[in-house]
């Protein structure tokens, strides 16, 4: 077996690899190990130069500094469990590229292949770390207003990378915690109306007759609404704060899932797997949540990051109007109505938020063409097996 | 084809009673009703209860909750809105001055979103996996994903305060009143050029995109097969042959977006302070009057179902495949 002529090699570039990335290099695959190495590196840079703040987040309360040191202390160990297991997989196939035929793998393959939705990944893996880390990176206390005559309006330099605004305040540190706001809450309202909807439009399709004529009608309702308007009126309603904006956001995105799942699901609850875990007495809701919604949850993929990205544009849209997140609670949106009205004398304030804001959505459209890509059934299996 | 048509229209009943009871209920979520929620506890505290009291009663608000349900409908019903809390004018009226405005910027953001999104999506599909395709399809895809408040204020501070090419905001000059006709159109074409290049150019993207998928698809039918094979030119197969279908889903696309001509867009209004529906919504949300914003919540709700109907019908006079008797299937 490959595995016996493998073992010899094993022991003393598995105690290598312990180095993240020198596994990789002994064994010829330079990219991998320069780039495992190069993350490595930032990240112990990282704690080495913000010690302070990484190791004196432990003696706070604030749960967010926390988390971001934590997160740190993972991303180390993450990178060393990785370049373990990765040099243990590259010996073990000894060379010959592994190739696996089921469609997720094929489907990796496929996505790996596309340059731009690999790079978009990137890009929102990272903003979405910046988020996470911001306690830990940011030069100045986003809230802060220091001398403010002195430092108002100053132009992006070394010292304010981004610039200052009207009170004095660093763009970047707010940027960065304006990410939070803007990401999490694309995140978990994403999250909200997908699982309010695949529940919904399954259990519609899977009993239907009434319950899925009274169901589908409400949804005809709903749906008739422009979102924007109707999370205008929700808005206007309600007091806006993170936790309502969350909700408001998700309540009014799902019926678009639960329609389209109600027809995934109507197509293959007549199929063979279906009738046969309910001829072996599987109760409904089992079938639903363990046969019927797996089945259908790929496209419904490449809507989640297409929806994350309509759900941080519409957060960041309510901002700018002033009735999402309201200063000084810092969001992408209401950062760069701040700076609107100051376009000739300060372009910097609106510029840099709303440049993120375009990044980020743009990284999530492309990954999801890049996702229907590779996940496109009809085109799966053609090439690739 | 009649006969279908009146069938849609008596579907799309129930579907108009849910919006207009929805919107009623929406409003009615927030705890209160809208007056305390109009008069902020600050403000009301200010103001003399028996002049609230006067308000809810000049409001219909002191009626029993059913009543005021009952009322709503038979008001909508006969095209009665109620009257703004802070005009103090019937919203009808207010409603009506923002549409022509409206009109004014859909209309040409759907006209420029129409011939760019159209052409280049037929140029793309012809020339499919070329540099010239991948460049629009990403760049499509790109610019359909720009916020439009950032694209606005980014041209804004290129096009308005940097180079003084096109006015910030507004609908008219200073001396609109003193310009001759043909003076007064090119002032107001000279407003609408950065708003409705905004709309366009967005809409224009998700337009090429989908033309070009559906061009493709045609592309792809035998028919075509068959008339290369008679040895037509390409240019014939594709104007005459392909093309023609290709168009036909489009049709159903613009009939869907009727909700955006009247209903107008709110973000792009209000930054070019442009007096639409749009600006109209958001600064009722703003001051928290609730006849407005129901009023217009409604209609836009109310047009997308007749936008959908609209859609369906020109679909089936156009497409002879689609047969307006038969069941129609989903």
């Amino acid at each position: 077996m490959r595995r016996e002529n493998a073992e010899p090699r094993r022991s003393p570039h598995r105690l290598r690899a312990l180095i993240p990335g020198l596994g990789h290099l002994a064994l010829g695959h330079t990219g991998r190990g320069v780039r495992l190495m190069l993350f490595s590196v930032a990240t112990i840079f990282l704690v080495v130069w913000r010690w302070d703040r990484f190791i004196g987040a432990f003696s706070t309360p604030f749960l967010d500094r926390w988390l971001a040191s934590i997160f740190l202390i993972l991303m180390l160990a993450g990178v060393i469990w990785y370049s373990l297991r990765d040099v243990g997989r590259i010996q073990q196939s000894a060379g010959e590229e592994r190739r696996g035929k089921s469609p997720w793998a094929v489907a990796m393959r496929r996505f790996r292949e596309n340059r731009l939705a690999v790079y978009s990944i990137y890009i929102i893996i990272l903003f979405y770390a910046l988020a996470i880390l911001a306690p830990i990176l940011t030069p100045y206390d986003p809230a802060a207003i220091p001398d403010v005559m002195a430092n108002r309006y100053l132009p992006p330099s070394g010292d304010h990378l981004f610039g200052t605004d009207e009170f004095g305040r660093d763009l970047f540190s707010r940027a960065l915690y304006g990410a939070r706001v803007s990401l999490s809450i694309g995140l978990l309202a994403m999250i909200i109306a997908k699982t309010i909807g695949t529940l919904y439009g399954s259990v519609a399709a899977y009993f239907g007759g009434t319950v899925d004529n009274v169901l589908m009608r409400i949804v005809d309702v709903w749906i008739a609404f422009p979102t924007f308007y109707l999370m205008l009126m929700l808005v206007g309603v309600f007091e806006a704060n993170i936790v309502v904006l969350v909700l408001i956001l998700g309540l009014t995105a799902w019926p678009g899932t639960a329609r389209f799942i109600r027809g995934e699901i109507l197509s293959l609850k007549n199929q063979a797997f279906t009738e046969s875990a309910r001829a072996i007495g599987l109760p409904a809701h089992l079938i639903i949540v363990r046969h019927l919604i797996p089945s259908a949850l790929s496209p419904v993929l490449v809507t989640a990051a297409l929806a994350v990205a309509g759900m941080i544009g519409a957060e960041a849209g309510l901002s700018y109007l002033g009735l999402g997140i309201r200063p000084p609670t810092p969001s992408w949106g209401n950062m760069v109505a701040a700076g609107k009205d100051n376009l000739l004398n300060a372009w910097w304030v609106a510029f840099f938020p709303g440049g993120l804001l375009t990044l980020t959505l743009i990284s999530f459209s492309l990954l999801a063409d890049g996702l229907r890509d590779a996940l496109d059934p009809k085109a799966l299996m053609q090439k690739y097996v | 084809m009649l006969k279908y048509i009146i069938k849609r229209l008596l579907l799309s009943v129930p579907l108009v009673l849910g919006i207009v009871t929805a919107t009623f209920f929406i409003a009615r979520l927030a705890p209160g009703d809208p007056m305390d929620m109009y008069l902020e506890p600050q403000r009301q505290r200010q103001v003399d209860p028996e002049v609230i009291e006067l308000m809810r009663k000049r409001y219909g608000l002191d009626q029993p909750i059913h009543v005021q349900y009952v009322t709503w409908i038979k008001n909508v019903a006969r095209g009665d809105f109620g009257e703004s809390f802070r005009h103090r004018r019937p919203v009808r009226d207010i409603v009506a001055e923002a549409v022509p405005y409206t009109l004014q910027l859909t209309i040409l953001a759907l006209l420029l979103d129409a011939l760019f999104g159209i052409s280049l999506g037929i140029i793309s599909a012809v020339k499919q996996y070329t540099k010239l395709d991948k460049t629009l399809t990403v760049g499509s895809l790109i610019v359909y994903a720009i916020p439009s408040f950032w694209l606005a204020l980014m041209l804004i501070m290129l096009f308005s305060v940097n180079l003084g090419w096109f006015p910030t905001s507004q609908t008219r000059s200073m001396n609109y009143e003193d310009l001759t006709m043909i003076g007064k159109f090119l002032d107001r074409m000279w407003h609408l050029a950065l708003p409705v290049f905004v709309l366009g150019i967005a809409g224009a993207a998700g337009t090429a995109r989908y033309m070009r998928n559906r061009l493709l698809e045609v592309l792809n039918e035998e028919y075509i097969v068959a008339a290369r094979a008679r040895g037509f030119r390409e240019r014939t197969v594709i104007v005459k042959h392909a093309l023609r279908n290709a168009l036909i889903p489009i049709v159903t696309i613009y009939g869907m977006s009727l909700p955006f001509l009247l209903g107008g867009a709110t973000i792009i209004e209000t930054i070019f302070a442009w007096p639409g529906m749009g600006r109209l919504t958001v600064a009722a949300v703003g001051g928290r009057d609730y006849p407005i914003i129901m009023a217009t919540t409604t209609i836009a709700a109310l047009l997308t179902v007749f936008g959908n109907l609209l859609a369906d019908v020109t679909y089936a006079a156009v497409d002879p495949r689609v047969s307006y008797d038969a069941p129609r299937k989903r």
